[in-house]
């Protein structure tokens, strides 16, 4: 019933908001959720997992000395690193998380951090692009576009994904953020950290009367020539209806964005009063990441702030103590803050959290003070909405180098999210290209021990 | 539900139990999956799923239907499958209406279960011969488009357009009619976009309305596709179809060598009119016809061009033996665009098993594959054949004569002389060097022991490369493109010099024999590349020299902008060492390329060293000598042969003596080469010596008349395309599409099932040519439908059939199916014209009908055309009409692609940004740059260049209404068209304004309620502004009002 619904409106791409076709699904999930928004911390480049999630004392032990991995990357210079950060136990549950990340290890017990990812290149556009929408290849639905798609909007007048982001679109390109062969009501609407934030938000008349004036004579003159038309022209009839719904978002949008409503001590626990640049731009896009969901927004997404001519915010093939120690800074405060906001709100417990890069980085190194892009094995982690905390999930080798218990990959974990959002990874399909397409391909499983 | 989870754990401990290839596995794959899907499939898989089970997949078996899960894995007792298939009573026996499965069968999947019913995941295979599902012959037998195109007459009737009366005819069968005829100025609004993409100017307007006489509209139809904007919307249309973009996307987001040039041969190819089939036959074999098309004023070569239409795909830059997917996912979006463009199939279906819907088996995409892999992706250079301009080669024959002439007066009084301390015989004045501080006593003695020394090192070299390196072919049978290789102007005779083009210097080096792209000028190009590389040695030494970013590298699998390319920096020749990677069995070739045939060239940050100034500059250039092919890591070594002439004869007895020899022996090279008789030895003296400053080589009145034409002359083009070298190869199937699991090599052909029958293609190179012919044959049944069926959609808003890049059986059937063929056989028979086609659907009466009226019941979605489809215009076409409009429009065709304008460009992955207004170009000249494109024309539905896309999505969402409010380049146009208006004086009064302005805007005059409505807004924004009612600024708010009219951006 609900696959002959949404099929129906497949085509039905005329719209009174920004999601006017999915948005009378909302509701229509296959199973009762547990949550119903998400927010996801992507951390392109690759962070490395023994420097994060899973600590590995063996490589403090073998540290420089030759080490023999088969793997992409193997050479004869290649050396064991040791884990460059300390890591401490936390909470109840006593996890491991590393020095980098103390803000985040204060909500250690309601994390659940899965260790056994599994991805399958170690190339950035293809990690991103397959952790974003499955693939491996361009052209298809992102993540959040699938959600939106699942779910319809919580609030018409927005729209349902929203991607936070700097000026670098990280590789993939906006092939990560794509609605695919969904609707375009489907794709991120992209909020910049700096300059305006929203393309064709602001007006640019001088005068607010002035653009009034002209909406007024123009749809007049609409509405008369649909008048004398006698039917036959629908598709304009919901175009005049857009603009009034264009004319609204210009004070709905930027009223979510602004800040002027947020407390001197919100604005402080988010870092908007840190000296470093990227540190207080992370914190605002964090911030407005609150705004949104609290808006009604079902899929927030932020991205880190990039380095110029890097391949990603995480990706330090050299200079890894410099540049994980300044990433973390930017990021772990106010991801943090994102959650004991939430916390506060009460808007936590149906907040699904993903914090997750496109792999992890490899356990030697070819420099000395660098790691390389590793998906054989890495960690990310969960939070809020139907997740239970505390839990760590799979486990790898001493070196940190390969699963060897529970893998979960990028299916798996797409399975879970969608789950946890009720809807079925197998039955949210979207017919395209000949078949019905999913999220999770052909495959997929749920990884139970991650969900409440 | 808890059911559900149950299985869900049970299916995770069966998934960890089956990471590896485990015997249970093979158990399935050979004795329980082919008994599903040969007995089983028909009835509960992809097709129908009686009872709602679908038995070709674990999830949908332990999803079961409407009884619930048949498999319990591990208890074969409760599992329904088993007991339907044994027929126990209270089950339907299975397969239903079928003989019962055999008992060996039934064993196998009672085993299967028994053992945990594992279903591996990726290993569906593709059917071997013989195995391909019964539907097959079926369908290619019965399914409309397979069948060949049937000649249709128009059915009786009054219309006299033979289109008319197919559509009346189906209209009147649901009692319906067509809708009155549009208004004339709505129709010649409306075949103006159709035609042009762009708003009727006033002088077609003026031209229209005067043309009392009968026909009027046909010669307003022909006009607009007479216009040079018909064939640049049209270009746009078929961007659409091949996935037109202009750099790689995926991490660096490489450009595309040329691809502006691809999209300017669409325009000239459309307004020239090209057959269909011609077009066709260029875009998928233009390098290999017999008779290139030349562009008649210029002499490009316009087949070649076409080929660019594989290489617009997205692709990456790793490598590609590391990440094997990398060349093979280049191929599958080859194949996709292929055969949705051409076709209307969705060929990569076939990648990973045989197509579920359509008889295509996997076995015929791998026969496709073969044709791709065979093919080789290169740069071409797209100019005429041109011939060495005589003014030029005199001019520099005159070089060679003053230099020639001041190094035979310089010869008597040379003295040697050197910067830098030779230690070795590779420099013709190490023995001097050697022998300098010798005492005159010991001086005969020490010589004749150096003389036996060279002689023993002499030796050694000739043997040591004597016993390790095994000839390569001769440059004839390389590859040899580019000005400066083609028609043998590379062939250098040992002597010939190369001049430098700037600086101080005259030459760049004098030459010895071989190959040499800038035997004339640098900046004439060259790629040199070899045949597949015999994997019977691991490495290709060639021996080369070159400058300004050219380069050498072993291509390996077509990963054509793969890493590993080395710069040559050596203007002497040095030997260079390229992998034949014999340890894998992917082709390989090697290439030596000057600049701008590098397609990886501008490369990323930190890749080679190098400004972008250096990179946009002119001049690239190379030469080689020899190839070898060898085992051992060390090339050859550089052999003394020409040390001989200076050990030879009587010993030296003083430093004076031997410099004696010295001049005696560069006198006899100089003059050998004064006389055009000089051998490689000379060379290597003279070389030398000029290298060492002791020939003159500064610059005189001959090289500044030499540089001075020089300069002049163009660069040559070039544009990635496809090339063809030697014989083609067969390639495996891939199991489940797995780099890593070959199977069963397939011959090179095309559709086995579908229209002519597995044409071979295996003569004589890839087997593109013939793929070509096999899809440009008239007697294909998909080729002419499928474009007649592209031009219907652009006419009329909607297919013939709706899935226009969709023919099989996923897509829709045509609603005038006689009509289709009818279409399909005229434009045929007219030559493949589509501008003739275009102008037969522009002429009929249903083109001209009114848009307006309610929608019957009987035809909701207006499938029949029972009236104009009113519709949005497209993203391009309303940027385009706001330029027309406001007058700021630049019509110029053709030319590099502008950037679309960016807040926040990103120059190390080549995402430029350009002005606003795109120079007041059309769309189709925006640059099209994957990872970020042009954010306005993207809010109206402009395609991400992904995937072949026919049809557009037609969105309607506030973020377009957003754009036209609020976007500064529709400020920006406004002003321009108000500051127009400002400039035709104060005088005309608003009401007369406004209706000048709808004719621009619109094509019409306004009404005088219309005339008063924006007079009156007008007169608001005056007070508004506090301005006079005549300034720019209040027309300018009037103008951006007229912009967002639905009836600026619908057309009608």
């Amino acid at each position: 019933m609900t696959i002959t619904r949404r099929r129906a409106l497949q085509l039905a791409s005329n719209g009174f908001g920004w999601l006017a076709a999915s948005s009378i699904l909302q509701g229509a999930t296959h199973h009762a959720a547990k949550a119903k928004r998400v927010v996801f911390f992507f951390m392109p480049g690759g962070v490395s997992h023994m420097e994060s999630f899973d600590p590995k004392p063996k490589l403090t032990e073998l540290d420089g000395k030759p080490a023999k991995l088969d793997n992409y990357v193997a050479g004869p210079n290649r050396k064991w690193l040791r884990p460059l950060w300390e890591f401490k136990q936390h909470g109840q549950c006593g996890a491991p998380v590393s020095a980098l990340f103390p803000n985040i290890a204060r909500h250690i017990d309601d994390l659940a951090i899965i260790r056994s990812m599994k991805s399958e290149f170690p190339l950035h556009a293809r990690g991103n692009v397959f952790l974003h929408t499955g693939k491996n290849i361009g052209g298809f639905p992102s993540l959040g576009s699938w959600i939106t798609y699942g779910l319809g909007t919580l609030n018409a007048n927005l729209p349902g994904y929203v991607l936070l982001r700097d000026a670098h679109i990280p590789p993939g390109g906006i092939e990560n953020f794509s609605n695919g062969f969904l609707p375009a009501t489907h794709q991120a609407t992209h909020i910049r950290d700096e300059g305006a934030p929203v393309d064709h938000i602001k007006p640019l008349d001088t005068d607010a009367r002035i653009q009034r004036a002209k909406l007024d004579a123009l749809l007049q003159q609409d509405r008369h020539l649909l008048a004398s038309s006698g039917g036959g022209h629908g598709a304009i009839e919901s175009a005049i209806a857009n603009y009034e719904m264009a004319y609204k978002m210009q004070s709905l949008v930027p009223d979510v964005l602004d800040l002027a409503k947020e407390t001197e001590s919100t604005k402080r626990m988010y870092g908007l009063d840190s000296a470093d640049k990227p540190k207080r731009l992370y914190g605002l896009q964090c911030l407005r990441a609150r705004r949104l969901l609290e808006a009604g927004v079902r899929f927030v997404e932020v991205t880190c702030p990039n380095l110029v001519g890097q391949n990603g915010t995480w990706d330090q093939h050299d200079h890894l103590t410099r540049d994980h120690e300044h990433n973390a800074a930017v990021t772990d405060q106010a991801i943090a803050a994102l959650m004991t906001d939430l916390k506060q709100r009460g808007m936590f417990d149906d907040t699904l959290i993903l914090w997750a890069a496109e792999f992890g980085r490899t356990p030697d190194t070819g420099n000395g003070d660098g790691r390389d892009h590793h998906p054989f094995c890495f960690s990310l982690w969960l939070a809020g909405g139907g997740v239970k905390g505390g839990v760590t999930h799979g486990e790898t080798d001493e070196l940190g180098d390969q699963v060897v218990r529970d893998p979960v990959t990028i299916h798996d974990l797409h399975a879970t999210m969608l789950h946890l959002l009720g809807l079925n990874h197998e039955h949210l399909t979207y017919r395209y290209g000949g078949r019905e397409q999913r999220l999770t391909d052909v495959y997929g499983n749920i990884v139970r021990t991650v969900v409440a | 539900m808890i059911e559900l989870v149950r299985l869900a754990i049970l299916f995770l401990l069966v998934a960890a139990a089956a990471w590896a290839q485990t015997p249970s596995a093979e158990h399935f794959e050979r004795h329980v999956r082919p008994v599903l899907a040969q007995r089983c499939y028909a009835c509960h898989g992809p097709d129908k799923q009686f009872s709602g089970l679908r038995v070709d997949s674990r999830a949908a078996l332990f999803d079961g239907g409407k009884r619930g899960a048949v498999v319990v894995p591990g208890s074969p007792e409760s599992s329904l499958l088993l007991r339907a298939i044994r027929h126990e009573p209270g089950l339907t026996p299975m397969p239903s209406g079928a003989g019962k499965l055999s008992a060996p069968e039934i064993a196998a999947i009672e085993q299967w279960i028994k053992q945990g019913a594992e279903w591996p995941a990726s290993t569906a295979k593709p059917t071997e011969a013989g195995g391909l599902p019964a539907w097959y012959d079926r369908a290619a037998k019965t399914h409309w488009s397979f069948q060949p195109v049937k000649p249709a007459t128009p059915p009786p009737g009054s219309a006299p357009h033979p289109v008319d009366r197919f559509l009346r005819a189906a209209l009147a069968a649901k009692g319906l009619a067509p809708a009155r005829p549009a208004e004339a100025l709505t129709v010649i609004r409306r075949a103006s976009f159709v035609l042009t993409g762009l708003p009727t100017t006033p002088a077609e307007i003026e031209a229209f309305t005067q043309d009392r006489a009968p026909g009027a509209f046909d010669r307003a139809v022909d006009r607009l596709i007479a216009s040079p904007h018909f064939g640049e919307h049209w270009a746009r249309h078929w961007m659409d179809v091949v996935r037109y973009g202009e750099t790689r996307g995926y991490e660096w987001n490489y450009e595309i060598v040329g691809a502006w040039r691809y999209r300017d041969y669409l325009i000239r190819a459309f307004n020239a009119d090209v057959p269909y089939n011609q077009f066709v036959r260029e875009h998928i074999a233009g390098d290999l016809l017999e008779k290139p098309r030349l562009h008649p004023a210029n002499g490009l070569n316009e087949s070649v061009i076409a080929t660019a239409f594989f290489r617009l795909g997205e692709a990456g830059h790793d490598d590609c033996i590391k990440f094997r997917e990398i060349s093979l996912d280049v191929v599958d979006n080859q194949i996709d665009t292929l055969g949705k463009a051409f076709q209307g199939l969705t060929l990569s279906c076939a990648r990973c098993h045989d197509h579920k819907l359509d008889p295509i088996p996997t076995a015929d995409y791998y026969g496709l594959f073969g044709v791709l892999n065979s093919s080789r992706a290169q740069t071409h250079t797209i100019d005429a054949p041109t011939a060495i301009p005589a003014e030029l080669a005199a001019r520099k024959r005159a070089v060679r004569n003053e230099l020639a002439g001041a190094w035979t007066a310089q010869i008597a009084s040379l003295e040697l002389r050197s910067s830098t301390g030779k230690t070795s015989f590779d420099h013709p004045l190490f023995p001097w060097l050697a022998m300098r501080p010798t005492d005159t006593a010991v001086f005969a003695a020490t010589w004749r022991a150096l003389a036996a020394r060279y002689r023993e090192e002499s030796q050694e070299r000739a043997q040591f490369n004597r016993e390790h390196f095994t000839p390569y072919l001769d440059w004839s049978a390389w590859s040899q493109d580019g000005l400066g290789l083609r028609n043998a102007a590379g062939v250098a005779r040992a002597g010939d010099v190369a001049i430098a083009t700037e600086g101080a210097q005259a030459l760049t080096a004098i030459l010895p024999a071989g190959l040499h792209t800038n035997l004339y000028t640098d900046r004439w190009n060259g790629a040199l590349r070899s045949p597949l590389l015999p994997k019977t040695h691991k490495y290709l030494s060639v021996r080369l020299m070159g400058g300004r970013l050219a380069s050498c590298r072993t291509v390996l699998d077509n990963c054509a902008i793969g890493d590993g390319y080395r710069v040559l920096e050596n203007d002497s020749p040095r030997w260079h060492r390229l992998d034949t990677y014999s340890r894998e069995k992917l082709p390989a070739f090697a290439e030596i390329v000057t600049k701008r045939d590098n397609p990886r060239i501008p490369d990323r940050p930190r890749q080679i060293k190098a400004t972008e100034a250096e990179i946009a500059a002119p001049g690239s250039y190379f030469g080689a000598t020899s190839a070898v092919l060898h085992d051992k890591p060390e090339s050859p070594r550089e052999e003394l042969g020409h040390l001989a002439r200076l050990f030879e004869g009587e010993t030296p007895t003083s430093l004076e003596e031997l410099i004696q020899r010295y001049r005696a022996v560069l006198r006899n090279a100089i003059a050998a080469w004064a006389a055009g008789r000089a051998t490689d030895d000379d060379v290597r003296w003279l070389d030398a010596a000029l290298r060492a400053g002791l020939l003159e080589n500064s610059v005189g009145p001959a090289l500044a008349a030499y540089r001075e034409l020089e300069a002049r002359l163009p660069e040559p083009r070039t544009i990635d395309g496809m090339g063809d070298a030697g014989a083609g190869f067969d390639t495996p199937i891939l199991r489940a599409g797995d780099p890593h699991a070959p199977g069963e090599v397939t011959p090179r052909h095309f559709l086995s099932r579908i229209g002519n029958h597995a044409p071979a293609l295996n003569s004589p190179g890839s087997g593109r040519r013939e793929l070509a012919e096999s899809i440009a044959d008239p007697a294909n049944p998909l080729t002419a439908r499928l474009m007649v069926n592209r031009v219907w959609h652009h006419v009329f808003g909607r297919g013939l059939v709706p899935t226009v890049d969709n023919f099989g059986r996923e897509g829709e059937r045509p609603s005038h199916p006689q009509l289709l063929d009818y279409l399909a056989t005229r434009f045929v028979q007219e030559g493949w014209s589509v501008k003739k086609l275009a102008r037969l659907l522009a002429t009929s009466e249903a083109f001209r009908q009114s848009s307006e009226g309610p929608a019957p019941e009987a035809d909701p979605a207006n499938a029949l055309l029972h009236h104009y489809p009113a519709r949005r215009l497209a993203a391009e076409s309303i940027r385009d009409s706001m330029l027309a409009t406001s007058g700021a429009l630049n019509r110029t065709l053709h030319g590099p692609s502008i950037a679309p304008p960016r807040n926040e460009p990103q120059a190390y992955r080549r995402l430029f940004a350009g002005p606003l207004d795109g120079q007041g170009r059309r769309s189709l000249y925006t640059q099209v740059t994957r990872m970020e494109g042009s954010r306005f024309l993207e809010i109206f539905d402009y395609p991400n260049p992904m995937a072949a896309r026919g049809a557009r999505d037609i969105t309607n969402v506030p973020a377009q209404a957003l754009a036209m409010m609020n976007d500064p380049f529709v400020h920006e146009q406004a002003r321009v068209w108000a500051e127009r208006l400002a400039a035709q004086g104060d005088a005309q009064q608003p009401e007369a304004r406004v209706d000048a302005m709808f004719r621009a805007a619109l094509g019409r005059p306004a009404t005088a309620a219309e005339r008063a409505r924006f007079a009156g807004l007008a007169a608001e924004l005056a007070s508004l502004h506090r301005a006079p009612v005549n300034s720019a600024a209040v027309w300018k708010d009037v103008a951006h009002a007229l912009f967002n009219l639905k009836e600026f951006l619908y057309l009608r």
